[in-house]
């Protein structure tokens, strides 16, 4: 017994020279920090720097933060900690979300929210469980460039409420200063432009809207009314502000630009359906391509309903034909031939949208009954055909008013059998106009922060360009990606936020301009071969 | 009881490559001691790389042994973790037999079994590349009849039929585009298939002999293989309907289909020079070309169309190698004393390292000990072979686009114990 005991040993003890022997020891890929000091990075931003996913911030959705992901890349050149503002358990779903629970019989996602274990703890005004640990992670949701220095922000705002003591008045800006960040990443802007395009440009969807800004003024806002566009002054000065103060101390960092509003589900989503342009997938909503339908009128129907429209359909730059819209269809109706009514024809015709050009209009119900209808002042709402090019759906509509019993009420023309107008709302729209306006401002916004990043020696992601890679390519990196709703993997079911892979491609360009401008080999994440997810289903 | 665990590891003779690609060349004790070199030794281990050499063999002769390889590789991956593989102990054999008759026994007979191509890998769990692959065990035994003739004191030649049996067992994860889930896939099945060598010996000088051995290429062909997939989520809706359409003959949340896949085993031409210095000392040189550019790729045929194709093809494109060999063997009474280096250039082109042949280049010193008590005698060998840290950040892609194996550096080395017995007579 002994005996064998000792052979075993033996065995095992040779055995174990052995493989020792033949041990590769293999070095880890070259990986350095250059110069950087990552004991304390911070991660600036709203909430897409904060990890929001599925229209909400939770758990779940915050370990998959793209600073999440870089901060485990930079362990493995020395990095420090990384902590995020995450929720006890219990309360582990946070702000609630939205989540694939089933299929329609049509094969339809059904989308509901979850409201178990949430962290809110007063629904009005809205407030969620506080969080005094160490933090890293400093998105916001919500937050824009024009709030970052307003001292009561946190009062307005419940996801930075929760993260300073009770009744505490201080600016984001005195916030993030006080971390003391040796490296940052800073990924702000979006919501500067975000609340006006998803609100279709309407200034009524927003309920707490500020009323401080001149009809004529809108849709720029020099005081951050919700639902306004930041003012390019305003932005720069705020942008410089906070930049300036997590400089301070000699911290390097990156910024990173503003993506095109039109890369993201939410505007583009029922336009390419509309289009056509959508690939074949067995996640398309059905019912949404019923949009496709046109409608067919004889010339005296289109007479009557031009004469209906009559009246509402008024340009803003005075009486006279309207320019040709560019990229119009030509198998659609033609161009709007005249100011005073929607140009209908005899024969197909597109939907009839209301652009809400200008803030105090009225429009009556009996006109468009899905309209916001308490708008007192002048009234300048034009009454158009919607160009599926240049006009866009918002995917709230999708929701709100693709259903099977409004189209059969002539949703997008007019109910056939009484004849009420039945136009797209204006929140339900982001007419060409207003795409121009977010354009406009994302532009200036974005030669802002290329500037900042030149003035300072930050590292540049360029996110505008990496969303439309994305949309070119439908892959970056050789990963298979695209801004598909729910089937390209990487928006996630807000059509607004990124999944877990898509936060982890952002990770890897923002990791790649990082590299690329201080020298490092930081590794990059393999988000082929973990397989990162993208929307989760059912 | 004994034996019988003896005959058991002999079937279970996994192998695992020890030379480049998955050429495995330990073809008997004396040999391996000898940095692999020894094509033109009269000896019967001789058989299956030269059977030329054994008609200078006295009378007939039975040589069987085995080896046991220890091989670790390590994958550093891309994204800075490191991974290693947990290979089992493979223990590839052989078994040669020759028998003389005719006048001065000139003419010989012979069998001999051999394990000359075989690959066994096993990664650790969850690591980076399992999407390539979890662990492959492929084993190749030829059996050859072979007979041989001495023409005259310089002259001898050799030929030998080869028939292949084998086995390809292999198992990876496949990443499902949902959800981060993976699904379990494993393809299994035997392999056979037919060739031939032919070798000539040539006594320049009485202290010297070259020896030059051709052997042809087998395909291996699978013809009946089974791939299964076991682990295949069940989701609801259209996403479950694609990912069902993905797997043939679903049952509960597994799926099989039939496949067929052809293996081309390279053909060698193998020279080598055998110069006795003294009676004590002889020293050998080898050189071994492998034409390894038949293995262009690895492709498997489904009966039944596998994620909507029935073909499933990875690009090779392995390129033909000249391996180089040199040995020598010093012999005091009945003990002898050997030692040798080999060096085997890699058949793996940059960018087309994969998980289950992470090849480079192999450098490997040997050492052997043997002793005769008249007719038998008893030899160990041992092998000790590097392969350094080589980069396959940025793999070749197949027509789909996808990397042929994971992104990072290997490293391999391996420790080489064998043991055989010869009998002379």
């Amino acid at each position: 017994m002994k005996l064998n005991i000792l052979k075993g040993t033996l065995a095992i003890s040779a055995s174990a020279f052995i493989i020792g022997a033949c041990a590769p020891k293999i070095d880890p890929i070259p990986a350095n920090k250059g110069s950087l000091d990552l004991s304390k990075y911070i991660a600036v931003g709203n909430s897409l720097t904060a990890g929001v996913a599925d229209n909400g911030l939770y758990n779940e959705s915050m370990r998959y933060s793209y600073p999440k992901f870089i901060a485990e890349q930079f362990k493995l050149v020395g990095g420090g900690e990384f902590h995020q503002a995450l929720f006890n358990d219990g309360q582990q779903n946070g702000s609630g979300f939205l989540k694939i629970t089933g299929w329609s019989p049509t094969g339809t996602p059904v989308i509901s929210q979850e409201t178990n274990n949430l962290a809110v703890v007063s629904p009005s005004p809205l407030r969620f469980a506080r969080y005094d640990g160490p933090l890293n992670n400093y998105g916001i949701s919500g937050i824009r460039v024009v709030d970052v220095t307003v001292p009561a922000y946190s009062q307005l705002n419940p996801f930075f409420e929760r993260l300073l003591p009770p009744l505490t008045t201080k600016s984001y800006v005195d916030f993030v200063g006080e971390a003391n960040a040796t490296f940052f990443t800073c990924w702000i802007g979006n919501n500067d432009v975000l609340g006006f395009a998803t609100s279709g440009g309407d200034p009524n969807a927003n309920p707490i809207r500020s009323n401080t800004i001149a009809p004529t003024q809108f849709p720029y806002s020099t005081d951050g009314s919700l639902g306004a566009i930041t003012n390019i002054n305003v932005f720069n000065a705020s942008y410089d502000a906070l930049i300036n103060k997590l400089t301070a101390n000699g911290a390097k960092g990156v910024v990173a630009t503003i993506p095109d509003v039109a890369s993201i589900p939410y505007v583009t989503l029922i336009n390419q359906q509309i289009r056509g342009t959508l690939p074949t997938f067995p996640f398309i909503p059905k019912s949404a391509t019923e949009i496709t339908v046109r409608r067919e009128f004889t010339a005296s129907e289109a007479t009557l309903l031009n004469f209906i429209y009559q009246g509402l359909t008024v340009d803003p730059d005075g009486p006279g034909p309207l320019p040709p819209i560019p990229g119009w269809d030509p198998d659609g109706a033609g161009p709007i031939v005249g100011g005073t009514n929607p140009g209908l024809i005899a024969g197909n015709n597109r939907f009839i949208i209301v652009k809400g050009v200008a803030l105090s209009s009225t429009i009556p119900t009996s006109i468009c009954p899905l309209c916001s209808t308490d708008l007192p002042g002048d009234l300048r709402v034009i009454v158009e055909q919607m160009d599926a090019a240049s006009d866009f759906i918002l995917l709230p509509a999708q929701q709100g008013l693709l259903t099977p019993t409004n189209f059969a009420n002539g949703l997008g023309f007019v109910n056939p059998t009484t004849f009420q107008p039945q136009p797209f709302p204006d929140w339900s729209v982001l007419d060409e106009q207003e795409v121009n306006f977010v354009r406009n401002a994302t532009n200036a916004y974005n030669a802002k922060i290329r500037a900042v990043a030149e003035a300072k020696g930050l590292a540049l992601v360029d996110a505008d360009a990496l969303f439309n890679q994305i949309i070119r390519n439908r892959s970056i990196d050789g990963v298979q990606v695209s801004t598909d709703f729910i089937s390209g993997g990487l928006f996630s079911l807000d059509g607004v936020h990124l999944t877990p892979k898509g936060y982890a491609i952002v990770a890897n360009q923002i990791i790649k301009s990082i590299n690329a401008k201080y020298g490092t080999s930081i590794p990059l994440i393999d988000i082929n071969a973990r397989n990162i997810r993208g929307v989760l289903f059912p | 009881m004994k034996r019988l665990s003896f005959t058991i590891l002999g079937l279970c003779a996994y192998l695992w490559a020890e030379a480049g690609g998955f050429q495995v060349v330990l073809q008997g004790v004396r040999q391996t001691g000898m940095g692999n070199t020894g094509s033109a030794l009269a000896d019967v281990s001789n058989m299956f790389y030269n059977p030329g050499a054994i008609g200078f063999i006295e009378g007939g002769g039975v040589a069987a042994g085995v080896n046991a390889i220890f091989g670790k590789t390590e994958f550093a991956s891309l994204d800075g973790s490191i991974y290693k593989t947990e290979n089992p102990v493979s223990t590839p054999f052989y078994l040669h037999a020759a028998f003389g008759f005719g006048k001065n026994k000139a003419i010989k007979a012979g069998l001999s079994v051999v394990t000359p191509y075989g690959s066994t890998v096993k990664w650790e769990d969850g690591w980076i590349g399992k999407t390539y692959l979890e662990q492959i065990a492929l084993r190749a035994i030829y059996i050859q009849p072979t007979v041989a003739y001495r023409v005259n004191e310089k002259f001898s030649v050799g030929a030998g039929f080869q028939y292949m049996t084998g086995s390809v067992n292999l198992q990876r994860q496949n990443a499902l585009p949902v959800n981060g889930l993976f699904v379990d896939a494993e393809l299994d099945g035997k392999a056979t298939g037919m060739g031939w060598n032919l070798g000539v010996a040539y006594k320049l000088f009485d202290e010297v002999t070259l020896g030059l051995a051709y052997r042809s290429k087998i395909i291996a062909k699978v013809e009946d293989g089974t791939a299964t997939f076991t682990n295949i989520p069940s989701l609801g809706g259209p996403v479950g309907a694609a990912i069902a359409g993905n797997f043939p003959n679903l049952s509960g949340s597994t799926a099989s289909t039939k496949f067929s896949s052809e293996l081309p085993l390279p053909a060698v031409l193998t020279a080598g020079v055998t110069w006795k210095y003294s009676d004590n000392l002889l020293f050998n040189f080898d050189a071994r070309y492998t034409f390894w550019s038949a293995y262009k790729e690895l492709a498997f045929n489904f009966t039944d169309p596998v994620a909507g194709s029935n073909t499933s093809i990875s690009p090779r494109q392995y390129q033909d190698r000249i391996t180089i060999g040199a040995g020598a063997e010093y012999k005091k009474g009945g003990l002898a004393i050997r030692g040798g280096t080999y060096f085997d250039p890699s058949p793996v082109k940059d960018g087309f390292m994969t998980a289950e042949t992470p090849d480079a280049n192999t450098f490997a010193g040997t050492l052997g000990l043997g002793y005769s008590f008249g007719k038998v005698s008893i030899d160990l060998g041992g092998i000790y072979l590097t392969r350094p840290t080589r980069d396959n950040r940025n793999p070749a892609t197949d027509a789909n686009g996808n990397f042929v194996g994971p992104r990072g550096d290997f490293k391999t080395k391996a420790v080489v114990g064998t043991f055989g017995v010869t009998f002379n007579f």
